[in-house]
């Protein structure tokens, strides 16, 4: 009897229809989304992350002349370096720059060219800085560079990535 | 990021098609790079008025420009000395370093216009350089993110010769919202037509490469140079062909991004421009002393102000980029909203500064014989006094924006090789539909320069298609 019940149930449920209008999730295959560039402050928190392991600070600065202090101010990393930046209508250019003073910090080592095995060091660079491996096209340019270039090393490589449009974006 | 083997493809594809097409589609080298005719638009800006300035209502504030006699009648008579600074201001302020005066004022040399009129929109200096980059009255929004609605000079320039971005530039004293001037909303030109916007005084600072040397106390030992960002210009390159394996497989930013995106070659050649000037231990580049206009320090050097910083700089991209357009927008002499004797310095500071920058276009002979430099305030400032910070001469700070003839009354000064020399003039009975100042306007002297360049007929056309106003070229300062 039960069993009849639930046939009827379930045959009654089956007359009804229902119609939704087609939903998409995301581009389609094929269709690259168009990237949004990272504002200033961004692109700062996001290099000091990455190359120097902290958050831009506030601190004091002493200027000495000859080992006597002249004096000291407080400087407001993220507001001088930001404001640095947007003096520049598309500040690529000075990105690259302060990437590159950075890179030459105290406060980071970078490795001697001939120290690393430059594949591992790319890959290494790829998954820090853009969360992936480098694919085989990627990681052959860069490998080739850094045999045939004497100016690629582990620097230029963390300073080209840094400079694309991958890093760059949102 | 992912990279599926499709879109890594599609990439490839996408490479080597812009490998195959770009001899097709290079960028042409602009008119003036091969002597093809320049335009400087020196925008006096911080409000500027008529009583200071031509009247020389408190001395002759600007002598390299306009001598020491009134060139408008109301405010003083006779030679004038001077500015009048008063006592107990000169007794605190620091000197001012100023290059002697010309012996012949800049404007025996060009067509002064001393009856020009901002006529409309908001005596605001966001909108006033909207104005003089564009032609356009506007009443723009003081918000980072507002754009003009009709296309700048640069954005003219680019579009109606295929010049790169470096060959229009605007270098600007101020940052914040100044940066979105660079370029407009219009549909049919917009950021990809943006020229390069340059704020000296914030992009080029020489805290910069000590913050980031990471060091917390810098030792100065003489003969030894200051923290620089080491530049290797073949490093950069390596970096830039890397970056570029990166970006022919990466997707482009939106068209609406807010944020200017040049070429990479623009950007290539802003980077070396810059890391010189970073890499010079002496900071020399950054200002040096030898520029002769700031402020005098205890050592006899010169600390510049932001205009001085300003000016040196545009010469500094004069000098490297030949560009065919450039603005400047100077605004020391803002201080007049709290400092009435600041705001009088400071225009001896401008003076001196846009004097220097004729002198240099001069001694360049590329430039001079095809430089075109048009000079003038954003807008005025009011008829009254604030009571802000008065001194002993019964004078205290002025503000602008309610619009009354202070505001609205300025002048400019028509300089170069296509300009008649040695004209002071006042023109009235000026027509046009929807013109009531019967003067010119503001928006007359960016559509001569516009029509120097050979964009006036286009410029008039946007304009008319947005339902603005637009200029008149003022044929009386031609040739």
């Amino acid at each position: 009897m039960m069993r009849l019940v639930l046939v009827a149930a379930l045959a009654t449920a089956c007359t009804d229809t229902y119609n939704y209008d087609p939903s998409s999730a995301g581009e389609p295959e094929g269709v690259q989304v168009e990237l949004r560039g990272k504002t200033s402050t961004q692109f700062l928190r996001g290099i000091y992350a990455d190359l120097l392991g902290r958050t831009p600070e506030t601190y004091e600065i002493v200027i000495s002349v000859q080992g006597t202090e002249l004096f000291r101010f407080t400087v407001d990393e993220e507001a001088l370096l930001g404001n640095s930046l947007d003096g520049l209508g598309d500040s690529l250019p000075m990105r690259n720059i302060m990437t590159n003073a950075l890179l030459h910090s105290a406060e980071i080592t970078i490795p001697e060219k001939g120290s690393v095995d430059a594949r591992e060091y790319i890959r290494d660079q790829f998954r820090r800085l853009l969360g992936r491996d480098p694919n085989p096209y990627e990681l052959d340019a860069f490998a080739t560079a850094w045999t045939n270039d004497p100016a690629v090393g582990p620097r230029t490589v963390i300073r080209a990535i840094v400079a694309s449009r991958e890093y760059q974006s949102q | 990021m992912a990279c599926t083997r499709r879109t890594f493809l599609s990439g490839l594809g996408v490479a080597a098609a812009s490998t195959a097409l770009s001899p097709l589609i290079k960028v042409r080298r602009a008119a003036a790079a091969t002597g093809g005719p320049r335009v400087i638009v020196v925008g006096i800006g911080g409000g500027l008025r008529l009583r200071e300035s031509l009247g020389m209502g408190e001395g002759a504030t600007m002598p390299n420009l306009f001598g020491t006699t009134p060139l408008v009648t109301g405010f003083a008579t006779g030679s004038q000395g001077a500015p009048r600074i008063a006592p107990e201001y000169a007794a605190a302020a620091p000197a001012l370093a100023l290059p002697a005066v010309r012996s012949q004022p800049l404007h025996t040399l060009g067509t002064l216009i001393t009856n020009l009129r901002y006529a409309d929109g908001p005596p605001g200096h966001l909108q006033g350089h909207g104005c003089l980059l564009s032609g356009f009255y506007n009443r723009l929004e003081n918000r980072a993110d507002a754009h003009l609605p009709v296309p700048t000079i640069f954005e003219l320039h680019r579009r109606a010769t295929n010049a790169p971005a470096t060959d229009a530039w605007y270098v600007s004293m101020v940052g914040g919202f100044y940066r979105a001037l660079i370029t407009s909303d219009h549909t049919a030109y917009g950021s990809r037509f943006a020229g390069v916007y340059l704020q000296p005084p914030g992009a080029i600072q020489p805290l910069v490469p000590i913050i980031t040397s990471g060091k917390r106390v810098v030792d100065i030992v003489p003969g030894q140079p200051l923290p620089t960002i080491p530049w290797n210009p073949a490093e950069d390159d390596a970096a830039a062909k890397l970056t570029a394996v990166l970006d022919g497989n990466a997707p482009r930013f939106a068209s609406d991004d807010p944020i200017v995106h040049l070429m990479s070659e623009d950007n290539s050649r802003i980077q070396a421009h810059l890391s010189e000037i970073y890499a010079d231990g002496t900071y020399q580049s950054f200002f040096p002393d030898s520029f002769g206009i700031g402020l005098r320090k205890q050592d006899g050097g010169v600390d510049g102000t932001n205009d001085a910083k300003t000016v040196y700089h545009a010469e500094r991209v004069l000098q490297k980029f030949k560009p065919s357009v450039m603005a400047l927008t100077l605004l020391d002499i803002d201080v007049c909203h709290m400092d009435f004797n600041g705001y009088l310095r400071a225009q001896q500071i401008a003076d001196a500064c846009v004097n220097h920058l004729w002198n240099f276009i001069q001694a360049d002979s590329e430039l001079r014989d095809t430089t075109t430099m048009i000079v003038l305030p954003e807008h005025g400032r009011h008829l009254f006094m604030n009571g802000n910070n008065p001194d002993s001469l019964g004078r205290s700070g002025i503000d602008h924006g309610q619009g009354d003839n202070g505001d609205r009354d300025v002048w400019m000064l028509a300089l170069g090789p296509t300009i008649k020399p040695n004209q002071v003039l006042a023109p009235t009975n000026i027509t046009q539909s929807g013109r009531s100042s019967g003067r010119y306007e503001t928006i007359d002297a960016i559509m001569t320069a516009m029509g120097v360049l050979g964009h006036g007929a286009v410029m008039t056309e946007v304009l008319q298609a947005y339902g603005a106003r637009p200029g008149l070229p003022i044929q009386e300062v031609m040739l």
